[in-house]
């Protein structure tokens, strides 16, 4: 018989929580959020009520019966036997790599690139861990206003490194824009200053061409995080290989393609009229009258980008930072403002100016 | 942190307390050259005094010793630089006419002189002509005091006169001296609003460096080599509309026969001239 297991996973990102012992609550390995033992049991509030001994080959048809876990939540439960320790390993049905949380090893699950499922591409890590600690430590500089108390107490190690699943999309867009445009002249009589207006109807049609935007496939990343630490190097683009996943964490993609097309296309769309119109020149008011943008897609490739994942608490609120595996670009969730600070710059930027000014209004020109 | 907000206070207070209250002068008629006695400066000091305070204008007379000879070439720059370097203008306002006097190594030299942040409803250029008159009859024979009395006497009935028709006497010859205020509260607004509206600015700046992340409307990027085709491009020609604004003409040259005259700057000068 298998041993009993109780798993719990993350309210914020399904990924796998562990306890840990530095902090004395659970934490997720994903996304870094930790909870204390009183909000999980809270959660899932019978989780230990009516646990049940499970059979590693049954345990999807046993969860099911359990009250910890739907049907459907079951459906998204895989379990795996570590091959270095011989520990069950109970993920979510898109993990794809992962590491043994009991002996740390990390294990990539074959099934999940395989067939359909498999990558086109993928951009290997460029930056190693160290390198992202120190571009974190960096992304604090020329923030004035960040509390130094956040800066000290930001957990630097806890970093993981991630590949993201992608869908990339080429394409061919059509626009066709009319507008009102204007070209405006004057000149001077004795008597009168005389502005001439000319008025015009221009049209243009005209196409764009696009390849590979990038349009991240996980419901567990942040689409906001994941569009502002674009763009990669596709130069660095090369055919999928599984040991390249190897001592990170990946997981396939969860929203398909046709899903994430539609944030794609008002790129598209937004970009095509841009350039279209930037043929209409040189007027000196412009004033759109109709714009029609017609998407035709083309091939959408299938690939793995690196990021690295860093989630800190400050305050009790958690921040979530992600940097490009690639480029090292680095963001993050919207920051601390210290209030006494940004008063203090306020009140004296505005004494210097009152200074300043009344030197210059009272005594020099007076 | 107590220490730097009292500080910054204690800044603040100290500006406030460094502005004046009035920025005038209850000195009307004074003479650092040394021509009238301390009797006949005590003299033209009550009347400019009573004159004064009757019209709520100041009239302001001086005889200075002028070092740097700037007065002998360029008096309308200088005499409207003193006016403002001594503070010059009845109460808290600019409102005043000055008859500066100055002498130098190459001579004397005289003017009337009204600035332009002062009122001159009360005056025109035939006006500024009558007291530039009055003091140069006497200048001319060295006579500071009787000078100093007929031009104050000449402000003083070209004010009565104001009163009387609501109107000042003769012509500006064209020029639009309309008051329309002091500008003093303007000023004030200046000196707290814009260094106000700066450190917001800043400061909004600043906050903005802690947001990072974004939803990308664009993929300009994406945009293949040469991937931009125009495949159409039509001008129409419509229509044409012209407007047409009046220029208003200047009719006079803003002189008058006297000499009498506006700076660049918009004070009213007299002709004035060496003696």
């Amino acid at each position: 018989m298998a041993e009993q297991l109780t798993t719990y996973q993350c309210p914020n990102c399904n990924g796998p929580l562990k306890f840990d012992p530095k902090i004395q609550k659970l934490k997720c390995d994903n996304c870094g959020s930790t909870f204390t033992t009183d909000e999980i049991d809270k959660y899932f509030y019978e989780a230990n009520k009516d646990a049940i001994h499970v059979d590693a080959e049954k345990v999807q048809k046993e969860a099911a019966e359990t009250l910890q876990w739907t049907q459907e939540e079951a459906e998204k439960l895989r379990a795996y036997t570590c091959p270095s320790c011989g520990a069950q390993l109970i993920t979510d049905a898109n993990t794809g790599a992962t590491s043994c949380p009991y002996c740390g090893n990390p294990t990539i699950v074959p099934a999940q690139f395989e067939g359909t499922l498999k990558p086109d591409y993928i951009i290997p890590f460029k930056l190693i861990k160290e390198d992202a600690i120190q571009k974190l430590k960096t992304f604090y500089n020329g923030k004035p206003l960040l509390p130094k108390t956040f800066i000290e107490e930001n957990h630097i190690s806890e970093i993981k490194g991630v590949y993201v699943p992608f869908w990339l999309y080429d394409g061919n867009a059509e626009a066709h824009i009319r507008a009102h445009a204007t070209t405006i002249t004057s000149h001077d009589t004795h008597d009168e200053h005389i502005t001439t207006t000319l008025h015009f109807r221009v049209e243009r049609d005209g196409s764009v061409d696009y390849a590979m935007i990038p349009a991240d496939a996980s419901t567990k990343m942040p689409d906001d995080f994941m569009d502002s630490i674009e763009p990669y190097d596709y130069a660095d683009l090369i055919p999928f290989q599984l040991s390249y996943l190897t001592g990170y964490l990946a997981d396939r993609y969860d929203v398909s393609s046709e899903e994430d097309a539609t944030r794609v296309n008002t790129r598209i769309k937004n970009t095509t009229i841009q350039c279209i119109s930037e043929s209409i020149r040189p007027y000196a008011t412009y004033i759109p009258e109709r714009e029609d943008v017609e998407i035709y897609p083309g091939n959408v490739h299938y690939a793995f980008l690196p990021v690295w994942l860093l989630s800190t608490q400050y305050n009790g609120k958690n921040y979530l930072f992600a940097m490009n595996g690639q480029t090292g670009k680095m963001i993050g969730d919207d920051l601390p403002t210290d209030i006494k600070k940004a008063v203090l710059i306020f009140i004296g930027i505005t004494v210097i100016g009152i200074l300043l000014l009344y030197l210059i209004l009272f005594v020099a020109m007076a | 942190m107590k220490k730097i907000v009292r500080l910054i206070i204690s800044i603040v207070f100290f500006c406030f307390s460094a502005v004046p209250i009035y920025a005038s002068s209850d000195v009307y008629v004074e003479d650092t050259y040394g021509v009238l006695t301390q009797d006949e400066v005590n003299d033209l000091q009550q009347l400019a005094t009573d004159i004064s305070d009757k019209y709520a204008f100041g009239v302001y007379a001086r005889i200075i010793q002028d070092d740097t000879e700037e007065s002998y070439n360029d008096m309308d720059t200088f005499s409207e630089n003193y006016y403002r370097q001594q503070d010059l203008g009845y109460g808290n306002t600019s409102n005043g006419v000055l008859l500066l006097i100055t002498q130098c190594s190459q001579g004397g030299s005289y003017q009337v002189m009204i600035p332009p942040e002062s009122n001159m409803n009360m005056f025109t250029l035939d006006g500024m002509d009558r007291m530039d008159e009055k003091a140069y009859a006497a200048l001319k024979n060295h006579d500071y005091y009787q000078a100093i009395y007929d031009y104050l006497t000449e402000a003083d009935s070209l004010m009565q006169y104001y009163n009387e028709y609501d109107e000042a006497y003769g012509s500006n010859y064209g020029y639009d001296t309309e008051y329309t205020s002091d500008n003093t509260g303007v000023k004030y607004a200046c000196v707290f609003g814009i260094p106000m509206f700066l450190a917001s600015i800043i400061v909004f700046v600043l906050q903005r460096k802690n947001k990072t992340k974004y939803t990308a409307a664009t993929a300009n990027q994406y945009i293949t080599k040469n991937g931009v085709h125009l495949t159409n491009a039509r001008d129409m020609y419509l229509y044409r509309t012209v407007t047409r604004t009046p220029i208003h003409h200047d009719d006079g040259g803003g002189s008058s026969p006297g000499g009498s005259h506006f700076s660049s700057s918009g004070g009213m000068h007299s002709g004035g001239g060496h003696f």
